[in-house]
């Protein structure tokens, strides 16, 4: 089964995120912060799909994204920024990072799917 | 007020701007749509059941379209609270910030709009902050005319 992490301070929003994923038949990993997400990946984690936010306590999304790209097993596996943040500057910094799609709050659960499938590595 | 009194009315205010925070994160209504939506992949699952123990045409055509509609009632819920969760999420970081400003302007004594830019974390924000900046200037710079 495809295996998305997703990463966000929100208690609401990461059992919202884990519900619209899990019934569109994905397996869903989580976690609150930076820190703790990469702990899952050098845990052995290998997500098809990195779901992440950027204002998180701890280590926030960028510093999760630049640890995630150092990381051999996840040195190219898609991570999509979801964030309230919508400044162009937000987004160069979270595309220096390494981040490859980026979706403002709200979104809606149709474009969230989408996103998460054409990002998908078994895509086209 | 005595001299001091300005910290802990800062003091109190960051535990106020806190508490509306927490109470945004801690909103039900999210909780409630997931537990409808939990309720109705029940009874979903149940209403064939009901099909079987009652044969008949017209029993198994109401159960279709009782399943039928309980699903779409359940994914629409769904779509509402994540929807629901992410605007409770922008006004919980909104709230964030007030309660962080607060707390660092009742430690430091100072704190500028620069360093209240810094803790920002949407657009709506910064577009506050420059409505705000620019009514403060406009009002400032009546005030000094009619001095």
């Amino acid at each position: 089964m495809t295996t998305i992490l997703v990463l966000d301070d929100s208690a609401p929003m990461l059992m919202s995120l884990t519900r619209i994923l899990k019934n569109a038949g994905y397996d869903v990993e989580t976690a609150a912060n930076g820190k703790l997400g990469l702990s899952k990946l050098t845990g052995g984690l290998k997500p098809s799909v990195i779901l992440t936010d950027l204002n998180m306590p701890e280590m926030d999304g960028i510093e999760f994204i630049k640890g995630a790209r150092k990381s051999p097993a996840t040195r190219f596996t898609p991570i999509i920024v979801l964030t309230t943040e919508s400044s162009a500057k937000g987004r160069d910094d979270a595309r220096a990072a390494g981040a490859t799609g980026w979706l403002t709050k709200p979104t809606e659960p149709a474009e969230l799917l989408s996103t998460v499938q054409r990002l998908l590595p078994s895509h086209g | 007020m005595e001299p001091g009194d300005d910290a802990l009315v800062l003091a109190i205010l960051a535990a106020q701007a806190a508490g509306v925070r927490d109470r945004i994160e801690n909103n039900e209504t999210i909780d409630l749509m997931w537990r409808t939506t939990d309720v109705l992949a029940r009874l979903a699952g149940l209403v064939p059941e009901l099909s079987r123990r009652n044969p008949g045409a017209d029993m198994e055509r109401q159960c279709a379209a009782a399943i039928v509609n309980m699903t779409d009632i359940s994914k629409s819920l769904d779509d509402m609270a994540f929807v629901q969760a992410q605007r409770q999420d922008f006004t919980r970081q909104m709230a964030d910030c007030v309660a962080t400003a607060i707390i660092r302007l009742a430690a430091r004594g100072q704190f500028s709009a620069e360093d209240l830019a810094k803790l920002y974390v949407c657009a709506e924000q910064r577009d506050i902050h420059e409505t705000a900046t620019a009514a403060f200037h406009q009002a400032t710079a009546r005030e000094n005319s009619l001095t």
